[in-house]
């Protein structure tokens, strides 16, 4: 009771240091609570099946040199036939994503995620059905599975097995759009799934062969191995068996991978929709822990500030007959309590940085708040633990300094490897600022070169109908929305910016790289298409309709053996070693007319892909590129979809800006550049206030000093001089080795890109310039303060 | 009760010892009551505090109640101290952060003693000296007199067989100083043993004898 009378009575007495020491305290425990919440609903997902330690997803590994590569899919009904072949296999299944359009009554279409599963996905996952029965198909029909918030949200109250719901897809014909049918209303599959889905679509198994050829169409297959398999030798077995399987004449130039159904979140392979991002919690975490060492580290420096105040006092307990156990035990029993304060109030600060913090991350951490009462407990009792940890070491140093000397308040020996280990941690501290806003100008200046370097290509006022079926409408269509005005141009493409290289791709041999493959991307609109997106053209010239061929078809695949006119881009047709236009190229079974200049088909992570345009009249199906004037980007909407409903009442458009689609390929490096700049202020901040510790501690020690000097005569700004000239040093070294470090992280990080900015000296000059400056002003409010101090109350002290 | 067998103790001062006590040998009674005078600088504090083992020798033997204190173990060395000396300080060195009520209960609380024996003990001693009306003031807001009071007072709450005095009247006026010695007197009479360092031949007079020391020795 005694002491923690004593321990209160310190901590308010050293007020500014505790209010110092809760503040860093406090935010390095509320990020870590974060960034904890974050690391484990990350590592949750998908662990909640019963049998998620033994599923696994069959990924393809593409061995071709020039093209290696991993997709998350492999030709249809592999799992199937492994199932037939392994007894190891205990249930295999495919299961993908996909958008559904379902027509809820009029004018109500929704579009929403749904899964695919073939039926032995049932004994993959668990589900557990509340209402119908998904074992009885209903014949004609897609079959369909909902959940219970989608069925409570669209037919409350209704009975809903055995409901009939029209389907809106773009994508179909009016005849083939043939509608659903509600079989069963599963409960809630966990959210931290990467399955997680308001409805699943199902089916019996296809009937696809597994193809001898090597050839046929992909999938993305799971399979449930028997409890106790060795997946590293099931993999090889089902590999070996593969090559076997195979006919002679077949190509081999690829393995699978059997992936965790666990790791898929944190590793998607391809991106599907559900999936984390390994990078950005990656920063995340290196962040806290760095916030968490700091304030650490301001902590025991000020906590040696004050105690070696207090070593006189302590002493006196002892003479007075405190045995060292108490002394300790006081001592700790005020970190403790610091700790704590810090704790209660980072676990106020965590519970209302939650709601922030997912809208930021876009995933709900919902495990996170199932298991929030134990995380907090651990968080108290990890609080404590870490108090114990770092007061233990200075109590005990503390309590045995020697009685004489600690009375006479000098403790000459100590105190130069003190002053050193000081200034070694603000030296860390300001170390770590740089780094991190050394990366918060590599972030910043690579965004800034995404959005000022030329694309290649012109999206601007660009809208885009997501592909859909025209039903032979194309040309009345483009017509009637030329004639809107404010509409420039039109073109019907089966390609659009972001959607990936190209609507498919050829593999050619590597004339200049024996062996090497490489992979060449088909881009393809009508006549209009490269008018429309303003890609240059150098040689030959553009492609017009008299370049259209035969009649094209759903999903256009290449008509026998004719040659394609086509534009080629310039790297292209430098790495096919192109000489001449007009000569046919093999394999590609195209005759380039023209070459344009290159452009950005994909995101500045890709380098870029070699590509061919082709000229095609796409009537039945095509996205629609519409290229709106100026400043008429709001009037024509209107109009558009009118049009648009005219022809197609009942279906479900998708307009979408094109510059909204390239943005998005970025929003990993924005929410990046947002934690960068969070991080870039707290550290800053926080040592700021260790700055503030420790000037706080020389100015109390030479006050008299100071007293002194103004008595002298000193200026303000000289005594200020006094203080600062320490910490520039100190900035200086900080410099020197923050900036090789700052420098490899920067370049680690731009590693993603194809398209990079350089890490410039001027970034680590801007750096030091801002920690300086934080420093300097911290230095001089506190210095300032203690000049103006008339020296008559500084000189009695004592 | 205390025995110093040859000590000596010095510092190294540019390469060369200086030495602050040569060759001291000192035997004092139970119930003693002695002075100790000399010019400043003499070494009468460190002797002082190598008696109350604040400070210790670097040479020699130093024997407390038949105990041989240079070499027991530090614990024990402690516990024998503590329960048995009482300080006063010639710069009072109370503890800033406690009152001055807690300055004085402070060694009952390591004594272990309940909170009314404390209680009563502390009232006790606050009534003789006079302070009951400061006992709630930090030592910061006393004057230098009224802080060596309170470090008297103090001293004396443990109930110490040996006090260990260092200028007990030094801040204070005549009076008060005539106060305390004839209060160190009466508790010698109780059976106190005392050994006081004091400037003033008036004070050394209450003591049953008096050393004198000069440049580390006792004359
Ligand atoms: N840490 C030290 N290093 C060197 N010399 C010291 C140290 N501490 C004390 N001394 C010296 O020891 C000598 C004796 O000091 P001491 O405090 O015992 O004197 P004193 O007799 O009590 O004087 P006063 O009457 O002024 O209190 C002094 O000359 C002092 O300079
Ligand atoms: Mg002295």
């Amino acid at each position: 009771m005694n002491s923690i009378k004593l321990a209160y009575r310190n901590i308010v007495k050293n007020g500014s240091y505790t209010v110092i020491n809760v503040l860093g305290l406090t935010l390095a425990f509320t990020l870590c609570l974060l960034v904890f919440s974050v690391l484990s609903e990350e590592k949750s997902y998908d662990t909640s099946w019963s049998k998620a330690n033994r599923i696994y997803r069959i990924n393809t590994v593409e061995l071709d040199k020039g093209i290696e590569g991993e997709i998350n899919q492999v030709y249809a009904n592999l799992g199937l036939e492994l199932k037939n072949q392994f007894p190891e296999v205990e249930a295999a299944a495919a299961m993908f994503s996909r958008e559904i359009f379902l027509n809820l009554g009029t004018d109500q279409t929704v579009e929403v995620r749904s899964i695919f599963m073939q039926k032995d996905a049932f004994n993959i996952l668990d589900f557990k059905i509340i209402e119908g029965n998904p074992n009885i198909l209903v014949a004609g029909k897609t079959n369909i599975m909902i959940n219970r918030e989608f069925r409570d949200k669209y037919f409350k109250g209704e009975n809903v097995i055995g409901k009939l719901i029209k389907s809106s897809d773009p994508l179909l014909e009016e005849s083939e759009n043939v509608g659903y049918v509600i079989v069963a209303v599963f409960d809630e599959i966990p959210y931290n799934s990467t399955f997680r889905t308001p409805v699943i679509t199902f089916s019996e198994v296809l009937n696809n062969k597994l193809s001898k050829n090597g050839d046929g169409y992909y999938q993305e297959q799971y399979i449930a191995l028997k409890p106790n398999t060795d997946i590293a030798a099931f993999s090889q077995k089902a590999n070996k068996w593969y090559k076997d399987f195979l006919s002679d004449s077949a190509v081999k130039n690829f393995s699978f991978r059997f992936q965790p159904l666990k790791e898929i979140y944190m590793n998607p392979v391809s991106h599907s929709d559900i999936y984390g991002n390994e990078k950005t919690t990656f920063i995340f975490q290196i962040i806290a822990l760095l916030v968490l060492v700091i304030s650490f580290i301001n902590f025991i420096n000020l906590y040696a500030v004050r105690t070696i105040k207090r070593i006189k006092s302590l002493n006196l307990h002892k003479i007075l007959g405190a045995s060292r156990y108490s002394l300790i035990k006081s001592l700790l029993l005020e970190t403790i309590i610091i700790f704590l304060i810090a704790a209660l109030i980072s676990i106020f600060f965590y519970l209302l940085a939650l709601p922030p913090l997912e809208s930021f991350l876009n995933f709900k951490l919902y495990f996170t708040r199932e298991i929030v009462g134990s995380i907090l407990i651990y968080f108290i009792l990890t609080v404590l633990l870490s108090g114990l940890i770092i007061g233990f070491y200075p109590a005990w140093i503390v309590s045995n300094i020697k009685s004489s000397e600690a009375l006479k308040n000098k403790l000459s020996k100590v105190s130069n490897v003190e002053v050193w280990m000081k200034k070694s941690l603000i030296i860390f501290q300001f170390s770590v600022s740089l780094i991190v806003i050394v990366g918060l100008i590599t972030v910043k200046s690579q965004l800034n070169l995404i959005q000022n370097t030329p694309k290649g290509l012109n999206t601007e006022n660009l809208l885009n109908i997501k592909q859909l079926y025209l039903s032979n409408k194309s040309s009345t269509i483009k017509n009637e929305l030329l004639r809107i005005p404010g509409v420039e141009k039109v073109s019907i493409s089966a390609w659009r910016p972001n959607i990936g290289s190209g609507y498919l791709a050829r593999t050619v041999d590597d004339k200049k790289n024996v062996g090497e493959k490489i992979r060449v991307s088909f881009i393809g609109g009508d006549a209009d298409f490269t008018p429309l997106l303003d890609i240059k053209l150098i040689a030959g010239r553009n492609l017009t309709e008299k370049d259209y061929i035969g009649h094209p078809k759903p999903n256009p695949k290449f008509e026998g053996d004719e040659f394609l006119n086509a534009l080629i881009t310039e790297s292209t047709a430098k790495r096919l070693g192109l000489s001449d236009l007009g000569i046919p190229i093999q394999g590609l079974d195209i005759i380039p007319v023209g070459i344009v200049a290159d452009f950005h088909s994909e995101s500045f992570h890709k380098p870029l892909s070699p590509t061919v345009i082709l000229a095609k009249d796409f009537q039945e199906y095509g996205n629609i590129l519409i290229k709106i004037k100026d400043g008429q980007e709001n009037v024509v909407g209107k109009r558009i979809t009118q049009t648009m409903y005219k022809h197609f009442p009942d279906k479900y458009f998708n307009f979408e800006w094109v510059d909204d689609l390239i943005a998005n390929n970025y929003q990993k490096e924005l929410k990046q550049a947002q934690i960068f700049t969070l991080s870039a202020f707290l550290a800053l901040f926080i040592s700021a206030l260790g700055v503030t510790g420790l000037i706080l501690q020389s100015v109390e020690q030479r006050t008299k000093e100071i007293g002194i000097r103004k008595v002298l005569g000193a200026s303000i700004a000289s005594i200020s001089n006094l203080f600062g000239k320490e910490y520039v040093l100190m900035i200086i070294i900080a410099i020197v080795i923050a900036s090789p470090i700052a420098w490899i992280l920067a370049n680690k990080w731009l590693e993603d890109f194809a398209f990079k900015t350089e890490v410039k000296l001027w970034f680590f000059g801007s750096a030091g310039f801002i920690v300086l400056i934080v420093t300097l002003i911290t230095v001089n409010i506190q210095t300032i303060k203690a000049a103006l101090v008339n020296p008559v109350d500084s000189l009695r002290d004592e | 009760m205390i025995k110093l067998e040859h000590i000596f103790k010095w510092y190294n001062v540019g390469g060369t010892k200086s030495f602050i006590l040569k060759d001291i040998n000192l035997e004092i009674k139970e119930g003693d009551f002695v002075s100790i005078m000399g010019p400043s600088g003499s070494g009468k504090s460190t002797l002082l505090n190598v008696i109350g083992m604040l400070d210790e020798p670097d040479e020699g033997n130093y024997f407390f109640m038949d105990e041989d204190v240079l070499n027991m173990k530090a614990k024990k060395r402690s516990q024998l101290f503590q329960s048995h000396i009482g300080y006063v300080f010639q710069s009072y060195h109370l503890i800033d952060e406690l009152t001055v009520y807690e300055n004085i209960e402070t060694p009952l609380i390591y004594k272990n003693l309940s909170s009314s024996e404390r209680k009563s003990i502390v009232s006790d001693l606050l009534d003789r000296f006079n302070i009951v009306g400061k006992k709630d003031l930090f030592p910061a807001q006393l004057s230098g007199g009224q802080q060596q009071v309170v470090g008297i007072a103090r001293a004396l709450a443990g109930s110490p067989k040996l006090l260990l005095a260092d200028e007990p009247t030094g801040n204070l006026n005549s009076k008060q100083g005539e106060e305390i010695m004839e209060l160190f007197k009466q508790l010698n009479e109780d059976g106190v043993t005392i050994i006081q360092v004091t400037h003033s031949e008036k004070n050394a007079e209450y003591g049953k004898s008096i050393l004198n020391m000069l440049d580390g020795q006792i004359k």
